[in-house]
């Protein structure tokens, strides 16, 4: 019997979802608004971390050897700041490969090139290039590295130079995640909040329907279930809505962001994430729509 | 049979609906409760549909004692009752036929059973023609014959009309009156709360005068006296 009342209510609800017109687009409408919100900003967290996590990932230490430390000596403090859990990277030039680079950096420039034949031994340093996971970690390898490495190897260090940027960076980074989690929890909030009045409104026109169910006989589920199903199409059209604008969007962005130095590719990020977008989208339409339904037919239920 | 004993309804505003009530209604019988407006004739009716409940007393409805029935089993002791009022209350936005089908689909009673009731029912209140005009394209008489349909299409054992002929005129008044009656005489107990003498005085059945809450007379073949 359930079946029969499921199969009834579903259809009662896509007529009355038909039926209103202009009622169920400024429902839908709603809540494709609210959805897109929610997503934009969202998309909007992901992408900065993603954005920071770039810029993140230029930082680093570099650490100079003087000429005289044995490249041994050096690897196996590499060896051992690897071992750190803080490491992300280390990577190692020696004296050659320093030299050869800037060979080829200047292999144009006779002056550069000629001097440094003149020279009978390579004056570059070897320097380890190090990179961690949370730049709030860089002081911990410095006292790890002075405390392994003895002070007449190190020649010099350019993490100081940086010191100030990676602070700076590292407030940027905790306030936009902050501030956009706040933005997006306060939003969800006010959209269920619009979702659930104009629902509300919806299921105004329906009291006396409401009403008459009730009298014939009908059980709070079988009432119930017609306005929930309205709530689903509600979230499913409001999907389609967003998806709507969004893919244009995504293609609208992408230049924006590679004129920036940023090398991030909207369209490609929509096409690696379109089932989970979708998905999340999807949820939270459905989610809103039938969460409002729920709670306005509730006071027209009390018996 | 249905019984009321000692009822007493007191309205949170300290009015009292109904003082003392003790009434019985037998099978099949056709009773017309008169009175003028605000007599506590729709609050006795509302106490078998449950949409009130009595403040003391008790109301047996058919071996149950109403006070008994929890709210889950509330759709079905009302699926027991045919009800008609005054505006109808029909589904404004559903076709004749899907109103009468309405009271069998929340029963879970399937598709092609629904189709042969529904089909039934209309012919006896007459409005096999008008299976898929909307409420709006009927007259007044047609609308409370579609409710009266409605009220009667999961065969009930009693049906409830609350002032059925007040937005009638005199012709549809007399029509919807035979209607009530050739539907008693087929074995459904009826309940009418009116306040038309003439409708009344027409029927030549048991009627129930109230005033002020309580029964003041109560006679067979009667007519509408205050």
């Amino acid at each position: 019997m359930w079946k029969l009342t499921l199969y009834r209510a579903v259809k009662a609800g896509t007529k009355n979802f038909m039926r209103n017109g202009w009622l169920s687009i400024a429902t839908t409408s709603v809540i494709a608004l609210a959805l897109f919100i929610i997503s934009f900003l969202l998309s909007l967290i992901f992408i900065a971390n993603l954005v920071l996590g770039q810029i993140q990932d230029k930082i680093s230490v570099n650490v100079y050897f003087k000429t005289t430390a044995e490249e041994k000596d050096i690897l196996k403090i590499k060896e051992n700041l690897e071992s750190m859990a803080e490491v992300k990277r280390i990577d190692y030039t020696s004296r050659e490969m320093a030299l050869s680079s800037l060979e080829e950096k200047y292999q144009n420039n006779e002056v550069i090139i000629d001097s440094l034949k003149e020279l009978k031994e390579n004056p570059l340093e070897a320097s380890l290039s190090i990179k961690v996971y949370d730049p709030d970690k860089y002081e911990l390898i410095e006292s790890e590295l002075l405390a392994g490495a003895p002070k007449e190897y190190v020649s010099k260090m350019d993490y100081s130079d940086h010191r100030g940027e990676i602070d700076r960076l590292n407030k940027i980074i905790k306030s936009i995640r902050q501030v956009g989690t706040v933005m997006v929890l306060i939003f969800v909030a006010v959209a269920i909040l619009v979702t659930f009045n104009s629902i509300r409104l919806t299921i105004y026109t329906y009291k006396t329907e409401v009403e008459i169910m009730k009298l014939v006989g009908a059980s709070n589920w079988f009432i119930r279930l017609p306005f929930i199903t309205e709530g689903v199409l509600y979230g499913i059209f409001a999907t389609l809505v967003v998806g709507i604008i969004w893919y244009p969007l995504a293609g609208y962005f992408a230049p924006f962001f590679a004129s920036a130095g940023i090398q991030i590719d909207t369209m490609q990020l929509l096409y690696q994430n379109l089932a989970l977008i979708i998905i999340i989208q999807l949820f939270t339409g459905i989610f809103l729509g039938v969460i409002s339904s729920f709670i306005a037919i509730r006071r027209y239920l009390k018996a | 049979m249905i019984e009321y004993r000692n009822v007493t309804k007191v309205f949170n505003g300290g009015v009292t609906a109904l003082n003392n009530i003790n009434l019985k209604i037998k099978k099949g019988e056709f009773v017309s409760i008169v009175g003028q407006s605000g007599t506590g004739k729709s609050t006795l009716l509302k106490l078998l549909t449950l949409e009130e409940r009595p403040t003391s007393g008790r109301v047996i409805f058919y071996k149950t004692d109403l006070d008994e029935i929890s709210k889950k089993e509330l759709p079905f002791h009302r699926r027991r009752i045919g009800v008609i009022f005054q505006d109808f209350k029909l589904l404004l936005t559903r076709t004749v036929y899907e109103n009468v089908a309405f009271a069998l689909e929340v029963a879970g009673v399937k598709s092609d059973e629904i189709k042969k009731s529904v089909s039934q029912i209309l012919n006896i209140v007459g409005l096999e023609r008008k299976l898929n005009s909307y409420p709006h394209e009927l007259s007044g008489g047609e609308q409370q014959r579609v409710a009266i349909a409605r009220a009667l299409v999961h065969h009930p054992e009693i049906l409830i009309a609350d002032e059925p002929t007040g937005n009638l005129d005199i012709i549809n008044t007399w029509e919807i009156a035979d209607l009530l009656l050739k539907i008693n005489k087929l074995g459904t107990t009826v309940v009418l709360a009116t306040h038309d003498k003439e409708t009344v005085d027409r029927l030549g059945k048991r009627v129930v005068g109230i005033d002020d809450g309580r029964i003041i007379r109560d006679q067979e073949k009667g007519k509408y006296m205050i």
